[in-house]
């Protein structure tokens, strides 16, 4: 099999034999979906896949939680008013002092008519709380708010991951892609890229999950 | 959780008096008084594949991982996987990064762990996190093998190369307008 490698076949063929032996239970190459069993048993404040990217002068960042969900009938997101969500903005300092220099704050609450309504605070751009139902898209200033449910947007052969725990051999398979047809909380905030940058040409971006204690 | 919590505590009761002030008129629940951290990300797949420590790490900040607290998990977890691997590389014609090599070359981008966004320049992946980026490949691809460009030595590969390895799109097409992500899939 190695002699059918050349530069254009290489990708093919390892697709075809990335079969190579494994030992330990190391290597969940998996994003962080269904991590530890800590945030397995909270799905709702585990964090699924951190992305954030900026176009046409716009800056977006996108948290999923509670991935990897099945569809259901009358489905939504699934929430917890005990649960803060934190999207963590570093600038041009952040590479000495390691701190945010923008904590946005996301939090879903009973609206007291038997739905759900989401506040996020200091998104820049927004000049003020952004509030609004959950499922729809909020705007205020600048900056979009959407949190609901979505698909989940991720793409990765996890069964094959754990189809190499079992069998001690390592397996993955590209037409196996098992977030296909499942579901997501996500969280997606955009701002105008200058209130987002504030002068920095560097932006440094985490995502954190709470529950209240106690 | 070690200074954090009264920091947070102290920072989200601000918020939720600023958020009350803008909102007054919603009838929001308090916030509640003391928090425990559940999970942390930045990158993907760092905490899952190569930190042992699990909730310790979603527990720590960017600081702790700058500070070095799992270097030492993460290079015995790559070595682990290199002792593993490494004849099978080989055996797919690929080069494999040495553990010192492999060390080098993904530490710039998982310590600490945050998504870098170099506001000059187009996204994609590593440089932030786009929704139709081949995350997973292209960190196998700077776990395992020998990048040029990347780390001390300059390998034959690019961080590219194994991209196929897994799927490289997702099962809906992204939206271009906001929110971006596909709607829900149905039962």
């Amino acid at each position: 099999m190695r002699n059918a490698f050349n530069r254009g076949a290489m990708a093919a063929a390892v697709a075809g034999l990335f079969a190579v032996a494994l030992t330990g239970d190391h290597s969940a190459l998996a994003a962080d979906h269904r991590e530890t069993p800590t945030t397995i048993a909270d799905n709702i404040a585990d964090i699924a896949d951190v992305y954030t990217w900026h176009q046409a002068g716009r800056f977006v960042a996108v948290v999923t939680v509670d991935g990897i969900r099945p569809p259901s009938v009358g489905q939504t997101g699934r929430y917890d008013e005990d649960v803060v969500y934190r999207i963590s903005l570093g600038r041009d300092n952040f590479p000495t002092t390691y701190q945010a220099a923008v904590d946005i704050v996301v939090r879903v609450t009973r609206n007291g008519s038997g739905g759900w309504r989401v506040t996020a605070d200091n998104v820049p751009g927004a000049g003020g709380s952004i509030s609004g139902d959950v499922e729809t898209v909020i705007s205020k200033g600048s900056a979009n708010l959407f949190v609901g449910l979505r698909d989940d947007p991720f793409f990765f052969d996890l069964e094959g991951f754990r189809n190499t725990l079992m069998t001690g051999t390592l397996m993955f398979d590209n037409t196996r892609d098992t977030f296909a047809g499942m579901n997501a909380t996500a969280i997606v905030i955009e701002t105008d890229l200058d209130a987002a940058r504030n002068g920095s040409d560097k932006l440094y971006v985490w995502a954190t999950t709470s529950r209240k204690d106690g | 959780m070690r200074t954090f919590t009264w920091k947070l505590v102290v920072f989200l009761s601000l918020a939720a008096l600023l958020a009350c002030d803008e909102d007054n008129d919603a009838a929001m629940a308090p916030m509640p008084e003391s928090f425990a951290r559940v999970d942390r990300m930045g990158m993907p797949a760092v905490a899952t594949a190569v930190i042992s420590s699990k909730d310790a790490y979603n527990a720590a900040d960017p600081g702790d991982d700058a500070a070095g607290d799992f270097v030492g998990e993460i290079t015995a977890n790559l070595t682990a996987i290199h002792n593993a691997l490494d004849d099978d590389l080989t055996g797919l014609g690929l080069t494999p990064a040495s553990v010192n090599e492999a060390v080098a070359q993904a530490a710039p981008l998982v310590v600490p762990d945050v998504i870098a966004l170099d506001t000059t320049v187009p996204s994609g992946f590593p440089n932030g996190r786009q929704l139709t980026d081949t995350v997973i490949d292209v960190t196998l691809a700077v776990v395992l093998l020998d990048i040029n460009g990347l780390g001390a030595s300059n390998g034959p590969h690019t961080p590219t190369t194994i991209v196929g390895v897994n799927p490289t799109a997702n099962d809906q097409a992204f939206s271009g307008a906001f929110p971006y992500l596909a709607q829900p899939n149905q039962p």
